[in-house]
């Protein structure tokens, strides 16, 4: 792999990276050290990067295994219990505290295989490399993560569904 | 109400992964079933905004750049005035101003602004206690 692949790799995959750490990590700064982190251990190990559809899953194993690091050395204050929502907060802050609350209900792989879904738009059969798990199971999961979300982000999924919506939100 | 087991189908439409029509079928036509696919819609766009928000993390709030300015210019005004206050002091000290007689230091105290009168005086009498001479020893 040269320096011109791994550049590419990085215009292609480097915000559904983003996105999937931040909501992975819960913060926007350290998801950003972390998505370059990804790439530093893709320049070093160039050499025996796979390449084509393999890379997609590859990424995201190096960015799942930098945030599970992460959050044991900071497992305290990520994902605390869901506790009272300070009244200062405006609406879309609340609204992005929401989901991490919800988020931090579900169980560590159900919520890695659910944001690599809908934040880092892979695959079943991609989910299933990295988490080392059957398509079947990732399906299982990510349908039991929606259903569990659905009954905790029931006022926000209610708001949503006042506005237009596409089936794919449209990814800035 | 639509089961967990039956639904799974509506999550492989909405993430357009394989899935039966006649099972999507099936499990739209279940009470509940459209409403599930909306909410799975919805739910995407509820995750999906906001994902670089820094609710986790307390922040401390910026502190407006105007506060250093501001306290810049109180310590400069506090160091003149500092020196304003002691300079007319000291000049009351020494009576420049016409202020004659007692003045009051910075403990209270009575100052006095003469002199005080000789207690010993002195006499260096020439060719006795004092001689004059060329050059030096």
């Amino acid at each position: 792999m040269t320096v011109t692949d791994v550049e590419a790799l990085f215009a292609e995959h480097r915000e559904p990276l983003f996105r999937y750490l931040c909501r992975a990590v819960g913060h926007t700064e350290t998801a950003r050290d972390l998505t370059q982190d990804v790439f530093l251990r893709v320049a070093r190990a160039s050499a025996t990067a796979p390449s084509g559809p393999e890379a997609r899953p590859w990424l995201f194993t190096i960015a799942r295994n930098l945030a599970l690091d992460h959050q044991r050395r900071q497992r305290r204050d990520l994902f605390p219990p869901p506790g009272p929502v300070a009244e200062s907060r405006v609406a879309s802050q609340d609204t992005a505290a929401e989901v991490n609350e919800a988020l931090a209900n579900l169980t560590a792989l159900d919520r890695d295989v659910f944001l690599m879904r809908e934040l880092g738009g892979l695959g079943y059969d991609e989910i299933a490399k990295v988490c080392e798990l059957s398509p079947d199971a990732v399906r299982s999961r990510i349908h039991r993560a929606r259903l569990q979300l659905r009954e905790i982000l029931s006022e926000p999924i209610r708001m949503c569904q006042t506005k237009t919506m596409r089936q794919s939100p449209r990814q800035t | 109400m639509i089961d967990a087991a039956n639904s799974e189908v509506i999550s492989a439409f909405v993430d357009n992964e394989p899935f039966e029509p006649s099972a999507l079928a099936r499990a739209l036509a279940q009470p509940g079933g459209r409403d599930l696919l909306i909410d799975f819609i919805a739910l995407r766009h509820v995750v999906s905004a906001d994902g670089a928000s820094d609710s986790r993390i307390a922040v401390a709030p910026e502190r407006p750049r105007w506060r250093g300015v501001v306290a810049a210019a109180a310590i400069v005004a506090a160091l003149a005035g500092g020196y304003a206050v002691g300079r007319e002091r000291a000049t009351l000290g020494t009576g420049g101003t016409g202020v004659t007689g007692v003045t009051e230091a910075t403990t209270g105290a009575p100052v006095m602004a003469t002199a005080p009168a000789p207690t010993r005086v002195i006499e260096l009498r020439p060719g006795v206690e004092w001689q004059s001479s060329n050059g030096g020893r």
